[in-house]
């Protein structure tokens, strides 16, 4: 297993989508702070209250785009390049093989969420200063960085399925963006219509990833939040890993 | 005789349908083991199943004398179809990616296995920019990465051209010769394999139709008479009794092949010619490779 990881660890640093990404991301976070400033000083003639206001903010989505990215096609090139090949011919176990694309790609996953809440919070703190803080502020803002993470790696998870599943990087991305961008829109209209249709009322939105993650960022956790917000990470984690070991097992290597 | 590969009723179902049937091979070490087949004939699908890419339906595989196939295939090295590699690598960080997964950390390794398939380590051109040869070269530089024992190399010469596949045979020939790697090599271009092989496996339709080793195909491919006659069987009576010829045979086209004493053509034409029967043609042929194919797969009429 460690080899593997070492193998896929030296493959990562020759992809040059992974540092495309991290780059435009950087911008990106560096960016929307100047933006949020010319904003502020637009509509508030008030100093503003500093970076740790957005600290928070900085840990939802906003890098899972460029995870969805460079996840696809580190997991499904080696299928179209044929080098999966290589890896499976050499004895190595199909759950050996998986799981260590799906801890790179976490690692990837948490290197863009670091490096995008580091930035944000760098060039908030050199423009605003970092502000005051009340008591019980780093103990949320821990809480929040760990349940973000936790559902940034559920999400992360679920791009290695398809990726594994799909086999090609176009429709891996593809998938994987769409999924992003309107699994949450998808199930309000399933919603809706299970209203519509069978007047049922079932708020299944709240058990989607990127609900919890929404919800979480903008703080004031309760006992509830906290704890949705784990099962939720938890579960999307553990199904889809183990439905993405069983396929890869189930499905020859061509 | 030790045997690297073995494989006993071997056979994959692919939606109901065999691709590979039944099939007992067995590939000696040291051989350069010719696989031969039509495309769809279920070559690709039988090494797949060899190397752990597929699953069979049912059978078993032995290699080196073990089913602990999983320890084994760490002495196997594998180039199924296309060429596998990182496009966007040089040919040293393909192998340093090879070398990495299989816990190698003498760096010298790369060097002199890419020195083996006549590839420069130094070359700082991306994978992506090789001609197809020479990717065909890192492909097997890739599969020589801990020193396997056993090599599969599917179809390694489709698409290239002529320099290209004399390489890749002087290439493969030096492997198996100087450093003693046993080949699986599968091919549906006869006239290559038999310039190569030391045995030779023959799969039709998912089924292995015949083995046999060079030396008994030199003897089947011999040289022979090929003579069209009004009445085969009673020419190869007249054969037999006059001049002691026991091999012929009657062709499904009705000609006669003899085997023997072709350089008597002239005498045996009289013979056939005063006792009464017409021949209509004489001449000496000699079969390869890709007639004993054909006939070993569309059959034959033996007198």
């Amino acid at each position: 297993m460690l080899k593997l990881l070492k193998s896929d660890f030296y493959k990562l640093s020759k992809t040059k989508s992974f540092f495309i990404c991290l780059c435009i991301l950087l911008c990106l976070a560096v960016g929307y702070i100047f933006l949020s400033h010319y904003s502020y000083q637009f509509v508030s003639s008030e100093p503003h209250p500093g970076a740790s206001e957005l600290v928070a903010e900085t840990f939802s989505a906003n890098s899972l785009i460029f995870s969805s990215i460079v996840v696809s096609l580190f997991v499904a090139c080696e299928f179209g390049f044929g080098t999966m090949k290589n890896i499976a011919s050499k004895g190595f176990g199909r759950t050996e093989i998986y799981l260590s694309k799906l801890i790179v790609s976490c690692v990837v996953s948490t290197v863009f969420l670091l490096a995008y809440s580091l930035a944000s919070v760098a060039t908030g703190s050199i423009l605003w200063g970092f502000g005051s803080v009340g008591a019980g502020y780093w103990q949320e803002i821990c809480q929040i960085i760990g349940l973000e993470a936790l559902l940034n790696l559920a999400f992360t998870s679920v791009f290695v399925f398809f990726a594994a599943l799909v086999r090609q990087s176009g429709g891996a991305i593809a998938i994987n963006i769409c999924l992003l961008s309107f699994a949450s829109t998808m199930v309000q209209m399933g919603q809706m219509l299970l209203h519509y249709l069978f007047k049922v009322e079932w708020d299944i939105s709240q058990y989607l990833i990127s609900s919890n993650i929404v919800v979480i960022s903008q703080g004031n956790l309760n006992q509830e939040t906290i704890l949705r917000g784990l099962l939720v990470g938890v579960a999307y984690f553990v199904v889809t890993t183990l439905a993405g070991v069983w396929l890869f097992h189930k499905r020859d290597i061509k | 005789m030790e045997y690297v590969l073995r494989t006993d009723g071997l056979t994959k179902l692919f939606s109901g349908r065999p691709a590979v049937n039944n099939v007992s091979l067995s590939v000696k070490k040291g051989d350069i083991y010719g696989f031969i087949g039509k495309n769809g004939a279920g070559k690709t699908t039988l090494i797949r199943m060899a190397v752990g890419l597929a699953a069979p339906t049912s059978g078993s595989i032995e290699l080196f004398g073990s089913n602990n196939l999983k320890k084994q295939r760490r002495r196997v090295g594998t180039v199924i179809e296309y060429p596998a590699v990182f496009p966007h690598m040089t040919a040293r960080q393909n192998l340093e990616a090879q070398c990495s997964l299989l816990g190698i950390k003498d760096a010298s390794v790369i060097d002199s296995t890419l020195h083996i398939v006549g590839l420069n380590p130094n070359d700082r051109k991306k994978a992506k920019n090789f001609s197809l040869g020479m990717k065909q070269r890192l492909a097997i530089a890739l599969s020589l990465v801990g020193n396997p024992e056993l090599l599969f190399l599917d179809e390694p010469i489709n698409g290239l051209d002529p320099t290209g596949i004399k390489e890749i045979r002087t290439l493969i020939q030096t492997l198996n010769r100087e450093h003693g790697i046993t080949v699986l090599i599968s091919s549906h271009i006869l006239g290559e394999l038999s310039k190569l092989a030391t045995r030779y496996g023959i799969i039709n339709n998912g089924r292995l139709v015949e083995e046999f080793t060079a030396e008994q195909l030199e003897e089947h491919c011999q040289s022979s008479l090929m003579i069209r006659v009004s009445d085969p069987a009673a020419a190869s009576s007249l054969l037999k009794q006059q001049f002691g010829i026991q091999r012929a045979a009657v062709n499904a086209d009705g000609t006669l092949a003899v085997y023997e004493q072709i350089e008597r053509a002239g005498a045996i034409n009289t013979a056939l010619v005063s006792s009464g029967l017409t021949v209509d043609s004489l001449h000496v042929t000699a079969a390869d490779l890709e007639e004993y194919f054909i006939n070993a797969i569309g059959g034959n009429v033996h007198a």
